[in-house]
């Protein structure tokens, strides 16, 4: 293997590794470390009733961003309010599933006409959430997910108006 | 879909077909170098064309959790090497081949053993028995004067490892899609399970039928002295890795799986008076890597909206084609067939949406209303095993690497195997029904009749007659255990 090219392949590995090393102390930084150990398998995606995939917030906290999009697919809310927390914010129309500005705009859907939405801001999901615990129950590591919700929760600003939601 | 989606597709596909034929050197290039490059240029264009990038979505991509699993299996794996555990169960083998059970009862267990023990992840249990899969391999290539019989053995045991996260309980991929499909946990593991039981004697039977012809292999024989005094601590190490095995499957603990193995490689080191240089030598770098590599480009493909070509270009060919829903369906339960990863989650993940939205639009045109259950399990069992055959540090790497194969070798006959055998799941999946995943008296005759039937062809594949005791008996017992499990 020639010098040049033998370089780039050891580069290429310490890529890698600060890549993990970067994972790593995110978990750490967030101050859940204990996200690490999440095994992804999104069993408790199964038992959340508004659709919210609580795996989501932990790749939000390893991540080091509360604006990783999630999916949330069982929550209702007039599109302009969708449209006013993030317009890039994922929803589903008919079986489409479009930008909340996108459906403003392109799809001319009346403003205060109740949609779903689809994926939308690990942040705002946690302000949707309606903390029941049911997650954690059904996590097969018992991993404490609503402390992280609990964090992005309070880490994302002033409250949704959530009288406006309903549940589908 | 986007230009950028659909170059960065073509991209990746381009780097793909250009590594897995040999036309980028691996010994001038490395194959995690080719996809970091890759990922770079998607990245960047990515940043010239449009608007801000989301460097999250790329962190998202990524599993520690198989990760961690890996170096879990390699350091536990070392322990057991260095404590004689592997000389133990050579013994024990040994002992049980001369009893009128013979080879094939051995086989039949031991190649199966990964999806009884169903794992989060089936590298867990790959490194560690990976020394038995090469004895057996060894024992039963020298009785029947055929050395392909070696790559049979352990090319049938990975597929079996690679696919055996799908039907795991505790944590695996198959827990993944029923959360995202919203189906009670563990209704497809059952169906899945008798899937895999078909991928792996099919990967043994296309080897011996068709692939020996392109296999060259460069590893001796390990040196076995069969009047070597073996270790207590060797037995102890052995025994002590199936208890645990048991225990984790049987009870469940909501303890994460490499927390397990690293007690139990503590415990071996002890016992053993082992030093950390003994357990260190097991651990292997070039799955680890690749597999991050492998989450890297994907997260890439994600940013750049590939998985959004492919979704869109499944949904033109149904709705434009004669092909319709029905057809593009099959190609979605094999598409991560094409595009293996080195872990079935990347896939899974992207693309589940999509299959459930499938199967809904199939189920509609067609009346079935199982359809996306069909759909989701069958493509969740080949997502699982599409890890088998990934060029991009694939569980079937490990085994190209033990036999010093041509890398990918192992490629075809694994993807041969789960193309054959994921359809089972589809057929099965009715059958078992979504409704619960609690025990079915009627499944569980269906499960030890198909394990019977494993178990004859086994029989044949490795030169005995179907009828043997050995191979039958095996397949009943893999059978009878997953139904208890």
């Amino acid at each position: 293997m020639k010098r040049g090219l033998q370089l780039l392949n050891v580069a290429a590995m310490v890529v890698l590794m600060l890549f993990l090393g970067a994972i790593v102390a995110n978990g750490f930084a967030s101050r859940q470390p204990w996200s690490l150990v999440c095994y992804k398998c999104k069993a408790c995606n199964n038992s959340c009733v508004l659709g919210i995939d609580p795996q989501g917030f932990v790749d939000a906290e390893l991540a080091g961003n509360s604006q990783v999009y999630i999916y949330t697919t069982n929550v209702r809310l007039p599109l302009a309010q969708a449209a006013a927390l993030d317009p890039a914010m994922l929803i589903t129309v008919e079986d489409r599933h479009v930008t909340a500005r996108a459906a403003l705009d392109e799809l001319h859907i009346a403003p205060q006409q109740e949609i779903t939405t689809y994926r939308v801001q690990a942040r705002h999901a946690a302000q949707f959430c309606l903390r029941c615990g049911a997650c954690e129950k059904e996590c097969v590591l018992g991993l404490p997910l609503l402390r992280i919700i609990e964090k992005l929760r309070n880490s994302s600003g002033p409250s949704l108006h959530l009288e406006d939601r309903d549940v589908q | 879909m986007t230009p950028i989606g659909i170059f960065s597709v073509l991209l990746f596909l381009s780097a793909l077909i250009s590594v897995i034929r040999g036309w980028i050197p691996q010994r001038l290039v490395t194959l995690q170098t080719v996809l970091l490059l890759v990922a770079c240029v998607i990245v960047l264009v990515r940043m010239a064309a449009g608007p801000r990038v989301n460097w999250s979505e790329i962190y998202t991509a990524t599993s520690l959790h198989p990760i961690t699993s890996t170096i879990a299996g390699f350091l536990f794996a070392g322990a057991l090497q260095a404590a004689g555990a592997f000389e133990a169960a050579g013994a024990m083998i040994g002992r049980l081949v001369r009893t009128p059970l013979g080879l094939p009862f051995a086989i039949v267990l031991l190649v199966n053993l990964p999806t009884i023990f169903a794992m989060p992840c089936g590298r867990i249990l790959a490194a560690p028995l990976m020394p038995l899969a090469l004895l057996l391999g060894f024992k039963v290539a020298k009785k029947q004067q055929d050395q392909a019989m070696v790559a049979m053995v352990v090319f049938g045991f990975l597929v079996n490892a690679g696919a055996s996260c799908a039907p795991s309980l505790i944590g695996g991929l198959g827990l993944m899609g029923e959360g995202m499909g919203r189906f009670p946990s563990g209704v497809f593991a059952k169906p899945n399970q008798m899937a895999i039981l078909a991928m792996t004697v099919l990967t043994m039977a296309a080897i011996r039928l068709y692939y020996r012809q392109t296999l060259s292999m460069r590893v001796a024989e390990p040196v076995h002295d069969d009047t070597e005094q073996i270790p207590e601590q060797g037995y102890f190490a052995f025994l002590l890795f199936i208890a645990v095995l048991v225990i984790v499957v049987v009870i469940r603990p909501r303890i994460p799986i490499q927390t397990v193995l690293t007690l139990m490689t503590l415990v071996v080191m002890m016992v053993a008076k082992l030093s950390l240089q003994d357990v260190l030598g097991g651990v292997m770098l070039h799955p680890l890597s690749a597999l991050l590599a492998g989450y890297i480009v994907a997260g890439a493909l994600l940013v750049a909206g590939g998985f959004d070509v492919l979704e869109a270009m499944l949904v033109f060919l149904a709705a434009h084609t004669f092909l319709g829903y029905v057809g593009v369906s099959v190609l979605v339960i094999f598409l991560p067939l094409f595009f293996a990863m080195p872990c079935g989650r990347i896939i899974a993940v992207s693309l589940i949406p999509g299959v459930l939205m499938f199967g809904q639009r199939v189920a509609a045109a067609t009346g079935f209303e199982l359809a996306p259950a069909v759909l989701l399990g069958s493509f969740i069992v080949c997502s699982a095993a599409s890890c088998g055959p990934s060029p991009l540090g694939g569980v079937g790497n490990i085994g190209e690497g033990r036999l010093r194969i041509r890398g990918s070798w192992s490629s075809r006959p694994q993807a041969v195997g789960i193309f054959l055998g994921a359809p089972l799941s589809a057929l099965l999946i009715p059958v078992h029904g979504v409704g619960s995943a609690a025990f079915n008296q009627h499944f569980a005759v269906i499960m030890l009749v198909i394990g019977a039937a494993t178990g004859a062809a086994t029989n044949l594949l490795f030169g005995y007659k179907a009828h043997h005791l050995g191979g039958l008996l095996g397949g009943i017992a893999v059978g009878a255990l997953m139904v208890a499990l």
